[in-house]
């Protein structure tokens, strides 16, 4: 499978105390697009996939969880 | 960034995994990549700690394979007695079976870890692009 372009680098092991993924703000590829609800593509170019983004916190830190392709087409029409 | 408190990490308080637990994480030990992710953590939660997770509670490989990790092309695979023996902390962060490996410098952690006994597994479980 070809891998999109990464919007927000994310290590994919990591989990809040919620059990959601997490990243920082810093680490995305355009911060104007990293807002709740979105759907984009997380993580690196070995280990990625499309997340929602659940929330952004004042220190940067972004929530988000992961879907499936097919979740994401319905959002996004180049995810399928 | 601007100096702010941290937030704080919850634990679980469980007992320490037994030795012989099977630890867990997503991807291959690139260093460069582990020390921006320790780098991350200590930015939010002030401590250097690189995620991993463990088979604790009913959670075995496969269930962790399938589920947490299932974007991950490989898996590497250690075990709490050759962690903790390399002078690493594991502690029970967030939600079981999640764990962070931690040590209080980042560049010992990272040392530390990739110079730890393991194995690399190709994930049998892998699902590219999203979680299902």
């Amino acid at each position: 499978m070809t891998v999109p372009p990464i919007a927000l680098r994310a290590n994919l092991n990591n989990e809040d105390d919620e059990g959601l993924n997490w990243s920082l703000l810093r680490n995305a590829a355009d911060q104007a697009a990293i807002v709740e609800g979105a759907v984009v593509v997380a993580g690196t170019e070995r280990f990625w996939s499309w997340v929602r983004i659940r929330r952004v916190d004042d220190d940067g830190q972004v929530h988000f969880e992961r879907i499936g392709p097919e979740e994401a087409a319905r959002s996004v029409p180049r995810a399928s | 960034m601007v100096d702010r408190p941290k937030k704080q990490r919850a634990r679980r308080g469980e007992a320490a995994p037994a030795s012989a637990t099977v630890v867990v994480r997503g991807d291959l030990l690139d260093p460069d990549a582990l020390r921006e992710d320790a780098a991350d953590n200590f930015d939010i939660y002030g401590y250097w700690g690189i995620s991993v997770f463990a088979e604790i509670a009913g959670f075995d490989l496969g269930w962790i394979a399938s589920n947490k990790l299932v974007n991950a092309r490989w898996l590497v695979i250690f075990t709490a007695r050759d962690l903790l023996s390399a002078g690493l902390d594991l502690w029970d962060t967030g939600q079981s079976p999640h764990y962070d490996v931690v040590h209080d410098d980042p560049g010992e952690l990272v040392t530390r870890l990739v110079a730890c006994p393991h194995r690399i597994v190709r994930n049998p479980a892998q699902s590219p692009g999203g979680h299902r």
